[in-house]
């Protein structure tokens, strides 16, 4: 059952065996994981449940609607905006739906090397099929590549570099392109077709629009959880008690840690917080000769991965190259130059292409958590990690070139064009400084870190709080390194993971 | 470029401690700020009514977002209301911060270019040197300011549905193609509802 929670006008009082907080990748898979082995859930989001044609295809409507803080969040030195969807399903709503498992070589470092036995592939490798079925996860057809995606794959395979069709979840895709505004068709396999609808089948209930400020603990075990509903019509603020002897925390990597310390939960560790990857990306243009029409299509049917470095001692290194674009608005404010140069380039916006680098990054930042107000993000790209990302942006115009560009674009303020294949100084010469280029990161992670040892990290390797007995992490915060790879599949295996332990050791919590 | 990142568009956040946390020129930019004017007097009356935007504020907005887009100067009228409508639904810190912002790039020609001149009464050449000042600044928040300021003339004048056609770009799909939704998704029970229906009980 999914509450419109518009009209309350009074506290509210819900008991359960399981309360979820947050309805993406994690918190979704979880509630429903566990709604269907027969357990009570409630599921709080704090976004609205939009769908179908509230999916307006407008970026100017569907950006301040569909992410977190309007789509405002950045790092504090606003060097890296942090993109994370906030509505029921979560970033799965406005993902572009790739489906890349982590590689096998991180996996196995995880569970070698950090202690985190069970993790390895062939462990992990029933929730990942579990996972891809229930999302739908196929590779997408040869006729599905669109026009970007063909460029990325043209050049690379001109050079020689690994790369592939990757799986994505989607159904019956009409090709639109509006993914990152949510799809009008429902052709995603993404939480709010999948999964949510999944756990109020089995009974979970589902209660948008209600943000989750505090989870309650006595005794070093959870008591349940404290928010407040944000959009009522009726004027007035009420609270939503949530009763629950399992919390699942799923609120993301900035916002669980976040409720974490307005919980004054314990952190022993001094991990809260910490930790922190983004996997930021930077996004390189390129002009081509003819129209490619970037914006229409599958927006990422290509994947190169010939840069990533894996090797069983360590958590590897490099990056995925995947083919980028935007609609209008966001190309425009993403587009370098000034004036007249601006225009032109917008001009030419049906013969732009663009691929962006996803950095398998090392840098460790943190969050700044206070008692009240969203934390301050703090991230700058440490030195080995701007040599890559420097490394990465050359490959990307050297690709570009090869499939034909006339002209690439770097992702600086000012108009910065290369013109000729391996004229690529320009980037040692502008490195890297605040703000320019501008990163994007969808994936942030790592706040909450799994590990065995609780004066290490966070969570255990199940998922469950070191120090508080029933309090379980599902989303992304738990990942002890960077995933190297778009996360929202690694996510949700971990969510049935988790889900299945509960379920396997309920005597513990039930 | 993805599409995600426009948010940037409506990225006037900037607090307190995040342009502090931008270095010496957000401490400088932020005292600046606060000791600038804010009144109207001297600013052209504008033709539509203004929900957000005072007169000032918009001759800023549209000023620059003409220059930094390379639009002619008949498109600032469209702009600064589509900017204006977008400003209106921020919550108030961001707007207050918006607010900030733009005195800071009116006022900021005293203090970076050392022009008696505030930013409106520039020639356009000498706006373009001043917007390019920002752009190109060592300072990051001098950067920061510039592109938000970038990203909301992008916001103002690319979401209007007149610009599609000069870009090449065809617009949404809704009522172009015939398709419906896959999913017969659920009706949201009203909670007013089940909660009377549970005390009743």
């Amino acid at each position: 059952m999914i509450l419109d929670t518009g009209t309350v006008d009074a506290d509210v009082e819900l008991r359960a065996d399981v309360c979820v907080i947050g309805s993406g990748a994690g918190g979704a898979v979880a509630a429903a994981e566990l709604a269907e082995a027969g357990y009570s859930v409630v599921l709080v989001e704090d976004g609205p449940y939009l769908h179908g044609e509230d999916f307006v295809q407008r970026e100017e409507v569907m950006y301040p609607r569909l992410y977190r803080e309007g789509g405002t969040r950045a790092t504090a030195d606003y060097t890296v905006l942090v993109s994370q969807g906030r509505a029921v399903g979560g970033s799965t709503v406005v993902s572009f739906c790739l489906c890349v498992r982590p590689p096998r070589p991180l996996l196995g470092y995880w569970s070698r090397h950090l202690g985190l036995a069970g993790l390895e592939h062939e462990a992990m490798h029933p929730f990942f099929r579990r996972v891809e079925k229930r999302i739908g996860a196929q590779r997408i057809l040869p006729e599905q590549v669109n026009g970007n995606s063909a460029k990325l794959r043209q050049g690379s395979e001109k050079l020689g570099y690994r790369g592939y069709i990757p799986l994505h979840n989607r159904v019956d895709c009409l090709l639109t392109g509006f993914c990152a505004l949510g799809c009008t068709y429902d052709r995603k396999g993404d939480m709010l077709t999948t999964y949510v609808p999944a756990a109020s089948r089995a009974g979970a209930v589902i209660v948008p629009d209600c943000e989750i400020t505090q989870v309650r603990t006595d005794k070093g075990r959870v008591t349940g959880a404290v928010g407040v509903f944000r959009r009522s019509r009726t004027g007035t603020e009420h609270a939503l008690t949530v009763t629950a002897r399992v919390v699942v925390l799923a609120a993301g990597a900035i916002n669980s840690p976040r409720i974490w310390r307005q919980s004054r939960l314990p952190d022993q560790a001094d991990a809260v917080g910490r930790n922190l990857r983004l996997q930021p990306q930077v996004v390189v243009t390129a002009l081509y000769p003819e129209p490619v029409e970037s914006w229409k299509g599958i927006p990422q049917g290509y994947v190169v991965d010939e840069f990533l470095t894996m090797g069983g001692r360590s958590a590897g290194s490099g990056y995925l190259l995947v083919p980028a674009f935007a609609h209008p608005v966001a190309a425009a404010s993403m587009l370098p130059g000034y004036g007249d140069e601006h225009r032109e380039l917008m001009g030419l916006y049906p013969r732009l292409g663009a691929i962006a680098v996803l950095l398998h990054d090392h840098t460790r930042g943190r969050l700044e958590l206070e008692e009240a107000g969203p934390p301050a993000v703090s991230y700058r790209l440490g030195g080995s990690d701007e040599d890559r990302l420097l490394d990465a942006l050359a490959k990307a115009a050297d690709i570009s070139f090869a499939a034909g560009a006339e002209k690439v674009f770097l992702p600086y303020n000012q108009m910065v064009t290369i013109t000729k294949r391996g004229a690529y100084q320009p980037i040692r010469d502008r490195g890297v400084r605040v703000n320019d280029p501008l990163f994007l990161s969808y994936q942030p992670q790592g706040t909450l870190r799994m590990g065995r040892d609780r004066r290490k990290a966070v969570v255990d390797p199940n998922g469950e709080a070191h120090a508080v007995r029933g309090l379980f992490v599902a989303d992304a915060s738990v990942f002890p390194t960077s995933v190297a790879v778009p996360a929202q599949v690694t996510v949700m295996a971990l969510a049935t993971r988790t889900a299945q332990h509960i379920v396997d050791h309920a005597d513990r919590y039930f | 470029m993805d599409d995600r990142t426009t948010l940037e568009a409506l990225r006037l956040d900037l607090t307190r401690r995040r342009l502090l946390q931008t270095g010496f020129g957000g401490v400088l930019l932020l005292a600046f700020g606060a000791v600038l004017p804010s009144g109207c007097a001297r600013y052209s009356p504008v033709e539509r009514s203004l929900r957000f935007l005072t007169r000032k504020e918009f001759a800023v907005v549209t000023q620059a977002g003409v220059r930094i887009l390379g639009l002619p100067d008949s498109a600032r009228e469209s702009l600064g209301g589509s900017i204006d409508g977008l400003l209106v639904d921020l919550p108030p810190t961001s707007q207050s911060q918006a607010r900030l912002m733009l005195r800071v790039v009116e006022h900021g020609t005293i203090l970076f270019d050392l022009k008696p001149r505030r930013f409106t009464r520039l020639t356009p050449v000498e706006q373009d040197a001043y917007l390019r000042g920002w752009m190109e600044s060592t300072l990051g928040a001098r950067r920061v300011i510039f592109r938000a300021l970038k990203a909301l003339a992008a916001l103002g004048y690319y979401a209007q549905t007149a610009s599609f056609a000069e870009i090449g770009y065809d617009g949404p799909w809704i009522g172009r193609i015939e398709a419906t939704g896959r999913v017969a998704h659920e009706v949201p029970v009203d909670l007013a509802t089940v909660l009377a229906a549970r005390r009743a009980s």
